[in-house]
């Protein structure tokens, strides 16, 4: 999948097989000694190595080490939640009724991946209606609002323009009245309520 | 009756697959019931949560449904599980934002990298398990993709070098030299994050 360039090739693992193992290839070969996977054939000129080499069982030490830190975080196992399998086979099934789906098992499943698969074209489908409703809304309530035809238009006002305005002279020259000091950040309100 | 009939005949992860391409949910249920506990184990090293584990969990067992007819049975059922979980992993990382380093493009993952030799000591008796499973949890995260999913496999999901070979896609040569090189980034992002544990010459 990823190969690096300087990958050791496969036959490396078998250099040592029944040779004298050098100090580099028992630094190589002590990882897969560790893991258990090298042959009876190159463990056991290892083994010898490292008996004869102080330097090269330090650095054996070191790989132990090493491991040590990964058995000790190896938690226990995770809890799997009550009837998971029977859920994950259920909407397995319920997502892909074709050949390999008995009708019977094929029951619709809220959430899932099957699920929503299943949701998203229901979910598009909804928002197109949605707006196209709200299109015709709008077109209606605009068509309502505004004058419909010559009769409305030339026998009289619309209704607001009907009734009299009941502003009082008070009123009518308030602005002229310096206003009263307010807080900041509430001028621009009481200005418009005065509009 | 019909439940009788649904019953699967046999109980080997081959005659398993077969009979859930047959129909037979019984038969992959069965299936995900083998498997749940050890890619429940995997997942859990790429999750921050329970939930997130879960949804790992059941999206690699419903990939694997809908790739089932794919199964070619070159390898086994639980290295071709094990690879889509992989992949499902690494995608939910990718999806989440979690990982920075990009395992293929980083020049210093391909190239030479200076991975030096750096001692570390094991762990100390007077810690809790739960305390070195963060710090190693910690260091795990600082790693590229590629070293993670290597050292995940091997030290906690104990696959042997055929199987991670087969899982990622790789020779057995490659799975030696990204083991040898991911031990490397840890010791040094162990000794980096936490120099307490580095050992001095």
């Amino acid at each position: 999948m990823h190969s690096t360039p300087d990958e050791r090739s496969d036959e490396r693992r078998d250099d040592p097989r029944g040779a004298e193992v050098t100090c580099a290839s028992a630094r190589s070969l002590v990882p897969g000694y560790l893991d258990g996977e090298l042959t009876e054939a190159q463990a056991g000129p290892l083994r010898a190595h490292l008996f004869a080499c102080p330097a090269c069982r330090e650095a054996m030490k070191e790989e132990k080490a090493l491991k040590r830190w990964f058995a000790a975080a190896d938690l226990p196992a995770v809890e799997v939640p009550a009837g998971f399998a029977a859920r994950v086979a259920r909407r397995a099934f319920a997502g892909d009724p074709g050949l390999r789906a008995p009708a019977a098992a094929a029951a619709p499943l809220a959430g899932g991946e099957a699920g929503r698969g299943a949701l998203l074209p229901f979910v598009l489908r909804m928002t197109a209606a949605a707006a196209v409703l709200l299109f015709v809304l709008a077109v209606a309530i605009q068509r309502r609002s505004l004058p419909a035809g010559e009769e409305m238009r030339a026998s009289e006002d619309p209704p607001w323009e009907r009734r009299p305005l009941d502003i009082s002279p008070v009123f009518r020259e308030r602005p002229a009245v310096p206003p009263a000091p307010a807080p900041a950040g509430e001028e621009t309100g009481r200005s418009g309520d005065r509009r | 009756m019909g439940f009788l009939v649904m019953q699967p005949a046999a109980h080997d992860d081959t005659a398993l697959v077969r009979e859930t391409l047959g129909g037979n949910p019984l038969s992959f249920r069965l299936l995900v019931e083998r498997y749940q506990d050890r890619i429940f184990g995997l997942a859990r090293h790429y999750a921050q949560s329970a939930v997130e584990v879960e949804d790992i969990v059941q999206d690699t067992f419903l990939k694997a449904f809908r790739r089932l007819d794919t199964f070619q049975h070159a390898s086994s059922f639980s290295t071709w599980l094990h690879k889509i979980a992989v992949n499902t992993a690494l995608d939910f990382l990718k999806r989440a934002g979690r990982n920075p380093v990009q395992a293929v493009e980083d020049p210093e993952v391909l190239g030479t990298a200076p991975e030096t030799a750096v001692r570390i000591g094991a762990p100390s008796a007077r810690l809790e398990r739960e305390e070195v499973a963060a710090i190693t949890h910690r260091v795990l995260e600082e790693l590229p993709e590629i070293f993670r999913t290597a050292l995940i496999l091997r030290e906690f999901e104990g696959l042997t070098y055929q199987e991670m070979a087969e899982t990622l896609g790789i020779s057995i040569g490659t799975v030696e030299s990204r083991l040898f090189r991911a031990r490397a980034r840890f010791r040094a992002a162990l000794a980096r994050l936490y120099p307490e544990y580095a050992e001095l010459d």
